[in-house]
């Protein structure tokens, strides 16, 4: 007997030693933004990191950065963009997904694929085609231009027809014979089958429209339309003012809450969710 | 109360035309059975009726009003399906009262008639559960309830039993029987289950391969059916089929029998056929010399199974306990009056008794 143990002992430990370096390389920037929050300003820039704030601000950072920018519009405006966009990209995304998988019409197969083939290209070639476009609807600086590109996602789309696919046909048929039209099908029989999958869908989609920077960056200047990804920018950009790390790193902190509860509430959903899409088929 | 009239129905899938020209009147208030072996089209002909599946070319008529392009939330028919198809995300309650929601039937009615329904159906201690919550039997009664609650021109069954097992698809058969004399809708039914088709059925409809082969009551299709198809579909066990030709004297011959059978046939005749009941042994002069193979005995009757160097065994039945071993030999006589015949392209031909 070795002093290691059995080799199935061993193994356990090294996948508890790995799953514990992986963790806390995750886990410091998180860390370093959280202990960053109750820092003194020459402390977070100082050379040394220290794990716990040598000079304790309290809720001082959290003050400043309310006074300095208003932060509760960069709440509302996160807030707002995230709701109307998990809403409107889950009945957009069931809806098309039910047409999808259940119905057959001439050019399906094209149109799915061409809707996929959508999800391989990468935002940042988007960007400018998409302000090309907003700006022409006059939506440069609104509310509009800010959400309406975030209500369709292709991989709603292809995660939902993977759901829908689940649903036997002949549960929508009895529907049919017991004389419900299509609508209420879809809202009284199919929607409520596929709670699961909006509920992981809707925090992918809330956790993404949430994180999103490049856009709001793009199509909106004016600071009363700025969502919280992008009002952290107006603490550290030196043209304005000196940088602001512990202001910044407090709005983060506040930015970074809601995912956190949601992750420990429904990771559940969300495991699920992404397994789900990479499974099925 | 309808009287559903099919006219000229044909359905093809691609190349593929599963229903071939099909016209069928069904009486108001009766009871027709579609049945056939798997992939015969008795399922999509269903379908087609109910408004679920499109169909190719011809029309349906309910009640002499043209149906044909009309959905199947408006044809005022109702379905059972062979999974049940409940809705999983609703209470038995939900499930039964869906059609009257979107009937949009005042709450009050709508839900004395589900309670009415339910007790019915000896389901009203289970209103409150859901589909995963129920056994199969209980599943089922629930898509029954379903389809009686709407009280609808006609009732559609695809299969409803076949996923039960066999006590409980005789009791079910039953409770079918039952619901079709409380509310005397008309009631097309499709099964593979011979059974079913012969308890259940005012008149059964054989199919095979997209067509009828014949059309009648249980009793014609059983004694005069109208092909070699019909006649080994109908009747378990299985009719026993043996090779025979007319011979010189106008006789039937037999591969294997030891004499001729004093019977005449109009036309040339390939084959025979002979049903288990219709065969009993004797001491002596029998039509047969048989060794028994095997005997199969179920307590009220016993299923012999015998080489009469014909290729395959013969089977015939007996009442009670059968007097016979394997290894044994034996002589059968044969009921001629109801012996079937059936020509090169398998349909009966009469046979006629040589005086």
């Amino acid at each position: 007997m070795s002093v290691f143990g059995s080799p199935v002992r061993r193994s356990a430990a090294l996948s508890v030693v790995m799953t514990a370096v992986v963790a806390i390389v995750f886990f410091f920037p998180i860390y370093f933004m959280l202990v960053s929050a109750f820092k003194s300003e020459p402390e977070i820039i100082s050379q040394t990191f220290s794990f716990l704030p040598l000079d304790f601000q309290g809720l001082g950072q959290f003050q400043r950065a309310a006074e300095i920018a208003p932060l509760g519009t960069y709440l509302f405006n996160s807030s707002l963009v995230a709701a109307i966009n998990v809403g409107v990209t889950l009945l957009f995304s069931a809806l098309a997904g039910y047409g999808f998988a259940k119905f057959t019409f001439p050019g399906r197969t094209a149109l799915f694929l061409f809707v996929i083939s959508t999800m391989m290209i990468p935002t940042q070639i988007l960007v400018v085609p998409l302000f090309v476009e907003i700006k022409l609807l006059g939506w440069v600086n609104s509310y509009q231009g800010l959400i309406v590109p975030g209500m369709m996602n292709a991989f709603g789309v292809f995660m939902m027809r993977q759901y829908v696919y689940d649903i036997p046909d002949e549960i929508i048929e009895a529907a049919r014979a017991d004389g419900a039209g299509e609508i209420r099908i879809f809202f009284f029989i199919v929607l409520p089958l596929l709670t699961p999958a909006l509920a992981s869908l809707a925090i992918i989609i809330f956790i993404w429209s949430w994180g999103n920077f490049l856009w709001p960056l793009v199509a909106v200047t004016r600071e009363e339309l700025a969502v919280l990804a992008t009002g952290i920018t107006s603490y550290t950009q030196p043209y304005q003012r000196q940088p602001m790390w512990g202001a910044a790193m407090a709005v983060a902190t506040i930015a970074t809450l809601p995912l956190l509860v949601l992750f420990v509430f429904f990771q559940r959903y969300l495991v699920k969710g992404l397994t789900a899409a990479a499974v099925k088929g | 109360m309808s009287e559903i009239v099919l006219r000229g129905l044909r359905k093809s899938f691609g190349s593929v035309e599963v229903i071939k020209e099909f016209d069928l009147t069904i009486a108001d208030g009766e009871r027709l059975v579609f049945v056939g072996p798997s992939g015969c089209g008795k399922s999509t002909l269903l379908r087609m009726i109910c408004g679920i599946d499109d169909i190719s070319f011809g029309r349906i008529y309910i009640d002499g009003v043209d149906v044909t392009a009309l959905p199947a939330a408006r044809r005022g028919l109702a379905m059972v399906f062979q999974n049940y198809a409940l809705y999983p995300h609703m209470t038995v309650r939900q499930n039964i009262g869906f059609s009257l929601r979107v009937a949009g039937v005042e709450r009050t009615v709508a839900s004395e008639r589900v309670v009415e329904v339910a007790q019915s159906l000896h389901l009203d201690h289970l209103l409150e559960r859901y589909p995963r919550e129920l056994s199969g039997g209980q599943r089922q009664r629930v898509a029954i309830g379903r389809a009686i609650v709407r009280q609808p021109k006609a009732f559609l069954f695809d299969e409803p039993l076949s996923n039960l097992d066999a006590a409980l698809r005789a009791e079910m058969r039953l409770e079918v029987a039952r619901l079709h004399s409380t509310y005397g809708a008309t009631m097309i039914y499709v099964t593979h289950d011979q059974t079913e088709a012969m308890t259940l059925a005012d008149r059964i409809v054989v199919l095979n391969q997209g067509h009828i082969e014949q059309i009648g009551t249980p009793s014609e299709l059983y004694e005069q059916p109208a092909n070699r198809f019909v006649a080994e579909f109908i009747g378990s066990p299985r009719i026993n089929i043996v090779a025979g030709r007319m011979g010189p004297e106008g006789m039937l011959l037999m591969s294997g029998a030891d004499r001729q059978l004093p019977v005449a046939a109009t036309r040339d005749v390939l084959a025979v056929g002979i049903r288990p009941e219709h065969i009993r042994p004797v001491e002596t002069g029998g039509h047969l010399n048989c060794t028994v193979r095997n005997v199969e005995f179920f307590g009220a009757e016993s299923f012999v199974y015998a080489d009469c160097n014909m290729g395959a065994d013969i089977v015939f039945r007996t009442d009670g306990r059968a007097p016979l071993r394997p290894g044994e030999n034996c002589q059968l006589l044969l009921t001629l009056e109801q012996m079937l015949a059936f020509d090169d392209g398998g349909k009966t031909v009469p046979l006629q008794a040589v005086v």
